[in-house]
């Protein structure tokens, strides 16, 4: 068996390698001053052949007569020249703005990237593989400007990411995710290696084809296709280990038992850890954490001929969390065709199929970790958990060791479309795409006992099932037509359906055997059975239009429509239309430019818009009789249902909608050399969600209800500058830099209630939603130093000569008095800050020098605020950080770190930090193994790399990150949050 | 066969492509998407089994964590000489330490969750009472339904009065949009009027209810006859109307469905759920699915062993217990104990005495792990209390109070008592109440009742002030949102 494999290999290899090759040698220079281009690319078209020419514009490589060898070089247009018996080529490169003919997906549609005018950030599959990661926008951090990403470090967790600012407070605020015209929001599915780009719609002009889901930004991904010419075989892969990032000094033994023992003094109690404790000294941190294993392998193959084309491809993921027993793998298999039926007919299907798995830990665990006193070994001599009852922190390693949570998935998305182009100038598309996925989720909770506090009494296991059911059925036909050289026009109409059904099922049954093979609810107490199903569904009808006009491809106009109907609102309400107009003028086109030979393009654009959000719940608006209102009569043995309306609803409620306004400037300069975009936006979105306040005389549930009140501006700038130079050397390099500018105001909010948030779960709340501040801000008393006496306590009196803090100890914090109404409460609270970053950016650089490459990406954030939840939630007696050695006591006074206690500390000032951070996301160092020796060991291209993520960062945050994700309201707030981490990998490129 | 889904699909399709290409008017129909997990009014109310379930709502209330727990236990129970706020002093249980000493201001967050709470269940009684008279089930259920709805609004009801005094009075679901109708139900009625809308509601309930033992074993627990004699007896003691008083506990003792338990201590214990003594109670499911009182026993439970350790015993309490009195153990759980059912208690706990009333044993009693909604039922009304209202009213009427008085002490195991001076036999009936009823929510109201709450909670050490604190404070977050309709009370 193995030889006749062995056999199959050689003669796959034997085919591939047979033909006649020669040299073919030539040299490129530039078609207007005849100068040698070094660097330039020439390779065998469809065989991944191919080689960069030399300081004098020279090259030479293998290659058969009837070849096509593509050249290409930054800056020039691309040629293409069929070996027609020659040997020896001269190749001249035109200057072009290759750059400008770019060609951009827009959403039921494409169009070049110098007819667009609205704002449109694009990246493509090969730079997005550079950081390797679970989903394609975690590595778009710090590529895109206007596109903000906020990852959380935890194994398949969903980055936050945020287009132009927030702009919803209770709706979603994630950005619509279109992948190959299938609209979602979790694109988790979905292998990196499988994409050939990315396009995010920012402003309204562009979104607004996606109109009432059109709001928060649109991410378009397109996945690959396959192409004529021959089969094609890549492998790509890296494995890697992943640390944790920054950790937190935490106190050892000896100052914690210190600590402890003095705020248990302050209030009169008798120490609670004596010398005898200090004898252990658990890191709980490193109990914990581990350094993690990271890998990926895909193998993709690809082909066609005029008939058929096809891409298929096998990928898996695998990602250890640095936090033991949690991790996430993923499989991926991938299939795009298309058939070229008749001359007019063309069909096509785009199919992913996906399967993870994924073992979750609480990220509390990280919490339990920093706060779990250092006296308290893991596991004591006998080997039992340790634990202490001074403090209400479970051992975490016995949490880990105790969680059985498991989850997996099956997905399957994808879409069949037909073409059909008659009368010349009009195609007709229709596509029907599926998504279908199927979760599972178990979770196993045994019986246990650490202490009195943390244990388990029975065992309970539950099953969950969630099945989403989404199609979506687009129709369009577009009508594209020149007039006479200077008219341009394209008419796009259509139609467009969509379903969402998602249904979920969960059991559960005490009592079933520990070991995982028994996991059955069938082997549990039948009397202690739950379950429980739930179904959602919601539909949009919708009808599009477009129309592209450009003017000698000077003055170019785009109007846009979308006719949302959405299940989700009232009836009478339901219908809404999104229109939007963009304009643009490329003066570089214009004849009194055309003598400025350094400009290569110069757009000036301008557009406006109506986009909505409809992320909201579908019975929202309708008065409903809430069941499970149960009661169990006679001592609980007679369980009857109940049911009652416990909420009161707008009646009326609508969509968000954002109103939006972009100017925007794009030039290239240099041959390319300089290329740039300067965005200015204005974003002002109304009727946005917020509970507005119900009297309890109402009897309401939570005592508000829904409506539509507040209005929300998003004001920014954005700015993309890069630099790429090719030098005679062979010396290549570019530099990038990209920098958002975003302000966030919630300017109105109708009389509804502002929401407090942020609750640290210990009674303190820190975050509060307010006119006239970003969302989400933080709300706080603000520290003015420590009473270092009780004298000075007694001097900070009010003007009755009432003591403003009577309750205040000497080391406590003065708290100022805002109001100045003589007392300390609530009413002192003020705006500290928000979680938005003023401003994020990023710089990029890449070098290459002959076969090898570097690169470099970078991202950092300015002007936000984080709040040290970890720190700030205190019961009593939990661990603290080493700094606290320098705490305020009698003997050494201190007037910025609070004496010891015990009491649970206000939401101060004192927790919040500075949010400021840069960080080089990526260094990569690859070498591409020269043509002349991948050919000898019959390997179109190789190449092999070494990455280091997240190795450096510069922070003023003392925490673990500074990157926390959350809802609009509670962001910025480290509490469970999972550190960032470092990956040190290893990667190879390999192509047949 | 089945062919009629799969030209259902087929035309659902067909339909769908029609609506693609001609305008709207049937895609409407593609977008009328129904609730599907929870029922709109329409399809609800049109079965006759809604009656009951609008009605099983309202007693679902009672299991709220803002209605019978830390909130109320707080503002009932730690305001009075018979408990601390209990717990370590670091944790405040976010203002129980306030409520302890009387240092509360208006925004106190235990004044608003009772507020809340209590209109709550008053709204989930309105609408019972809306709806049920339209459907077409037996009179007599109806009418039973319907008191059960009045009773229950009735208990909402007296929890405000005696906490705030006259609050808003709302017998219907008021419309947010009427202006004037919003302004009356923001503003407060007078106490008079809230306990003449008490008086009506369980007088109707007398009518209407049915008798305990009429009841089918299935709905044990619900309100009856008994419950809603009791209840306005005690209504009537708050505002001393004596002969009520009295003429209302002669009908349920002499009713012969009631009677003391042998054992004090079973009360509390699942055997003694709905027992001979139990006139009424809040029903607890410790069982899956768990419907209990949210927190209840977690809150109260010894700390560092079953709970957080709120609501302690004083020393004061423990103290005044006459010498043989066996109802002191039944209350107090003392650290080191061994419990009736073999558990014993640790020592290393921050608190001198735990509350034994909301204990659950997690070894003889049915208990699945759930200590949040657990099995506990919680006593509102028995037969003791009825023996001491008979007993206070005959003192003050000048008739035979020893009686009942010494009912409820022989229980005890206690010697009767012989007091004939009406005011000395007062203050003993009143000791009695404070023993007999001790962490049954009754204590701070009894003393303001009393007109001695001053007097013994500041000889407590309690900074009680006359004239302000016979009231708890309107919470200012509702008088913000009544745009000042609301008015505040006196020395707040």
């Amino acid at each position: 068996m193995k030889r006749r494999i062995f056999t199959l290999i050689a003669l796959l290899w034997f085919t591939v390698s047979y033909a006649q090759q020669e040299t073919i040698s030539g040299v490129v220079k530039s078609a207007g001053d005849q100068a040698p281009i070094p660097g330039a690319n020439v390779l065998v078209k469809n065989s991944q052949q191919g080689t960069v020419t030399d300081i004098e514009g020279k090259f030479s490589l293998l290659a058969r007569q009837g070849d096509v060898l593509t050249v290409s070089f930054v800056g020039m247009r691309t040629q293409e020249i069929t070996l027609n018996g020659q040997s020896s080529l001269e190749i001249l490169l035109e200057v072009d703005l290759q750059q400008l003919e770019e060609v951009i997906v827009v959403g039921y549609g494409t169009q070049r990237k110098s007819d667009v005018t609205g704002s449109i950030s694009g990246i493509s599959g090969t730079e997005l593989l550079k950081q390797p990661a679970l989903t394609p926008t975690q590595a778009m951090q710090g590529k895109l400007t206007g596109v903000q990403i906020v990852n959380s470090g935890g194994p398949g967790e969903n980055p936050m990411v945020r287009v132009r600012g927030v702009g919803t407070i209770l709706g979603g605020a994630d950005p619509l995710y279109v992948v190959d015209g299938i609209i979602t929001n979790d694109i988790r599915n979905i292998n990196t290696s499988d994409i050939v780009s990315i396009d995010v719609l920012k402003d309204a002009s562009s979104a607004s084809i996606y109109g009432v889901r059109g709001a928060n930004g649109v991410i378009l991904i397109t996945t690959k296709a396959g192409q004529k010419g021959k089969m094609n075989i890549n492998y790509d892969g890296f494995i890697g280990v992943k640390t944790i990032a920054s950790k937190v000094d935490m106190a050892d033994s000896r100052l914690f038992i210190d600590y402890a023992n003095e705020a248990l003094s302050y209030d009169n109690q008798p120490p609670a850890f004596d010398d005898a404790d200090a004898q252990v000294n658990t890191d709980w941190l490193d109990a914990v954490t581990r350094t993690a294993l990271t890998q990926s392998h895909n193998l993709s193959v690809k082909g066609g001929n005029d008939k058929a084309t096809y891409y298929a491809s096998l990928g898996y993921y695998g990602e250890e969390g640095i936090l033991k027993n949690n991790d996430y793998e993923r499989i991926n298999f991938r299939l795009n065709n298309t058939f070229q039926l008749t001359k007019n007919i063309k069909l096509g299907n785009v199919l992913g199929l996906s399967h993870f798995v994924g073992n979750n830990i609480p990220f509390s665990v990280f919490t339990a970790a920093y706060k779990a006193a250092p006296t308290v070994p893991v596991k004591d001599a006998e080997g039992n958990y340790g634990f202490t009852s001074q403090n209400n922190v479970g051992n975490p390693v016995a949490t880990i060791d105790h969680t059985h949570d498991r989850s997996w998935g099956d997905r399957m998305q994808g879409s069949l479309f037909a073409e059909v182009t008659f009368l010349k100038d009009f195609q007709f598309r229709t596509s029907f795409g599926l998504d279908a996925i199927r979760n599972k989720g178990r979770i196993y909770v045994p019986v246990y006992r650490i202490s009195d506090t943390q244990k388990n009494e029975i065992s309970v296991l539950t099953l969950k099932r969630n099945n989403y059911n989404n199609w979506v059925w687009d129709n369009t036909l577009t009508y594209s037509k020149n007039f006479g050289n200077r008219h341009s026009l394209k008419v796009m109409a259509g139609t467009t359906a969509q379903s969402n059904k998602n249904d979920e099922f969960e059991a559960s049954r005490q009592n079933v055997p520990a070991q995982e093979r028994y996991w059955n609810l069938s082997l549990g107490d039948e009397a202690s059975a739950t379950n429980n199903s739930k179904t959602f569904e919601n539909k949009i009808n919708s009808y599009i239009g477009r129309l592209n006009y450009s003017f000698a491809d000077r003055y170019l106009l785009t109007v846009t429509a979308r006719y949302d109907g959405s299940s989700k609102f009232p009836k009478n309400n339901r219908w809404v239309l999104f229109p939007s107009v963009g304009l643009g003028w490329r003066l570089s086109e214009e004849p009194f430019m055309q003598d400025i030979d350094w400009l290569d393009n110069l757009k000036v654009r301008g557009s406006w818009g109506k986009i909505g959000n409809d992320n909201i719940d579908s019975d929202a608006f309708l008065l409903t009789f809430v069941s499970g209102l149960d009661y169990a009569f006679a001592g609980g043995s007679t369980l009857q249902q109940g049911a009652t309306i416990v909420d009161i609803k707008d009646l009326n409620l609508l969509w968000e909608t954002t109103y939006e306004t972009d100017l925007g400037v794009e030039f290239s300069m240099f041959n390319g050399r300089i290329t740039g975009e300067i965005d200015y936006y204005h974003k002002r979105t109304k009727d946005v969600l917020m509970p507005a306040p119900l009297d309890a005389i109402f009897g309401d549930r939570d005592n508000s209800f829904i409506t539509n009140k507040a209005d929300i501006l998003n004001e920014g700038l954005e700015f993309a500058l890069n630099w790429r130079q090719s030098a005679p050397s062979g010396f290549n390099y570019s530099v990038g830099v990209n920098l958002t500018y975003n302000k966030n105001k919630l300017e109105d909010i109708k009389g509804a209630t502002p929401i407090i948030s942020g609750s640290l779960g210990n009674g303190q709340v820190t975050t509060r939603t307010d006119v006239g501040q970003p969302i989400g801000s933080f709300w706080l008393w603000e520290t003015d130093g420590i009473f270092q006496s009780q004298d000075e306590i007694n001097a900070y009196v009010n003007e009755e000569g009432g003591l403003i803090q009577p309750d205040a100890k000497p080391g406590d914090f003065r708290l100022k008095d805002i109001n100045k109404d003589g007392i300390i409460d609530v009413a002192d609270r003020s705006f500290s800050g928000s979680y938005q970053p003023e401003f994020y950016f990023g710089f990029v650089g890449s070098i290459s020098y002959k076969n090898f490459d570097l690169s470099i990406d970078t991202y950092g954030n300015l002007g936000n605020k984080v709040y040290n939840g970890k720190k700030a939630q205190r019961f009593g007696n939990e661990n603290i950080e080493a700094d606290l050695a320098g705490r305020w006591n009698t003997t050494t006074p201190s007037n910025s770190i609070p004496r010891a206690s015990n009491d649970v500390p206000l939401a101060t000032t004192y927790f919040l930090e500075s949010g400021d951070f840069f960080r080089i996301n990526n260094i990569t160092l690859g070498y591409t193994m020269p043509a002349s020796l991948s050919e000898k060991i019959h390997v179109g291209n190789l190449r092999v790399y070494a990455s280091a993520q997240n190795p450096v960062i510069f922070k003023d945050f003392s925490g673990f990150t500074p990157e926390l994700p959350g809802d609009t309201r509670n962001a910025g707030i480290e509490l469970n949050a999972y550190p960032t981490s470092s990956t040190y990998l290893l990667g190879l490129n390999i192509g047949f | 066969m089945k062919m009629k889904p799969f030209i259902k699909q087929i035309s659902y399709w067909l339909g769908i492509l029609a609506c693609s290409w001609t305008m709207y008017s049937c895609s409407e129909s593609f977008l009328d998407v129904p609730p599907q997990n929870e029922q709109t009014p329409e399809d609800k109310l049109s079965t006759n089994e809604a009656a009951a379930q609008v009605v099983n709502a309202i007693y679902n209330k009672l299991l709220d964590w803002n209605q019978h727990t830390f909130a109320w236990i707080g503002i009932t129970s730690i305001t009075s000489d018979d408990a601390d706020k209990g717990s370590v002093p670091g944790d405040t249980g976010t203002d129980k330490n306030l409520l302890d000493n009387f240092t509360f201001s208006v925004d106190a967050v235990s004044f608003n969750e009772v507020w809340v709470a209590n209109y709550q269940g008053i709204a989930r009684a309105n609408q019972a009472l809306k709806v049920i008279p339209d459907f077409t089930i037996e009179e007599r259920v109806k009418n039973r339904l319907m008191g059960e709805a009045r009773f229950l609004r009735a208990y909402f009801y007296f929890n405000l009065v005696r906490s705030f005094g006259g609050v808003p009075l709302i017998e219907k679901i008021p419309d947010p949009t009427n202006t004037q109708e919003l302004e009356q139900a923001r503003t407060r009625a007078s106490k008079e009027q809230i306990y003449q809308l008490i008086i009506n509601d369980l007088q109707f309930a007398i009518e209407n209810l049915y008798p305990k033992s009429e009841l089918g074993p299935e709905d044990v627990g619900r309100a009856t006859v008994g419950a809603a004699k009791t209840f306005l007896a005690k209504v009537n003691m708050y505002l001393n109307n004596w002969s009520e008083v009295s003429r209302l506990t002669n009908e349920v003792i002499s009713s012969g469905e009631y009677a003391l338990v042998d054992d004090y201590a079973t009360i509390w214990r699942e055997v003694g759920e709905n027992s001979v003594e139990s006139i009424f109670e809040v029903q607890g499911r410790g069982d899956t699915p768990n419907k209990g009182l949210q927190g209840y026993t977690a809150t109260q439970g010894v700390r560092g062993q079953f709970g957080w350790g709120f609501n302690t015993p004083t020393e004061d309490l423990a103290n005044t217990y006459e010498v043989g009195d066996t109802r002191k153990e039944a209350t107090i759980i003392f650290p080191g104990e061994t419990l009736w059912d073999g558990v014993e208690i640790i020592t290393d706990v921050p608190n001198p005495y735990y509350n034994q009333k909301a204990y659950i044993s997690r070894v003889q009693e049915t208990f699945n792990g759930n200590d949040w909604e657990s099995n506990k039922n919680l006593r509102v009304f028995r037969f003791a209390e009825v023996l001491l209202m008979n007993a206070e009213a005959a003192n003050e009427l000048g008739m035979d109070a020893l009686t009942s008085l010494n009912l409820v002490r022989d229980r005890a195991k206690l010697a009767p008592v012989n007091e004939t001076d009406p005011n000395k036999l007062r203050k003993i009936i009143w000791h009695e109440r404070r023993v007999e009823l001790a962490f049954e929510h009754d204590r701070f109201f009894d003393l303001v009742r009393q007109g001695r709450a001053g007097e013994v909670l500041r000889a407590h050490g309690k900074n009680f002030v006359d004239g302000k604190h016979e009231l708890f404070p309107i919470p200012q977050s509702q008088i913000n949102l009544s745009e000042g309709k609301l008015l505040q009370n006196p020395g707040y």
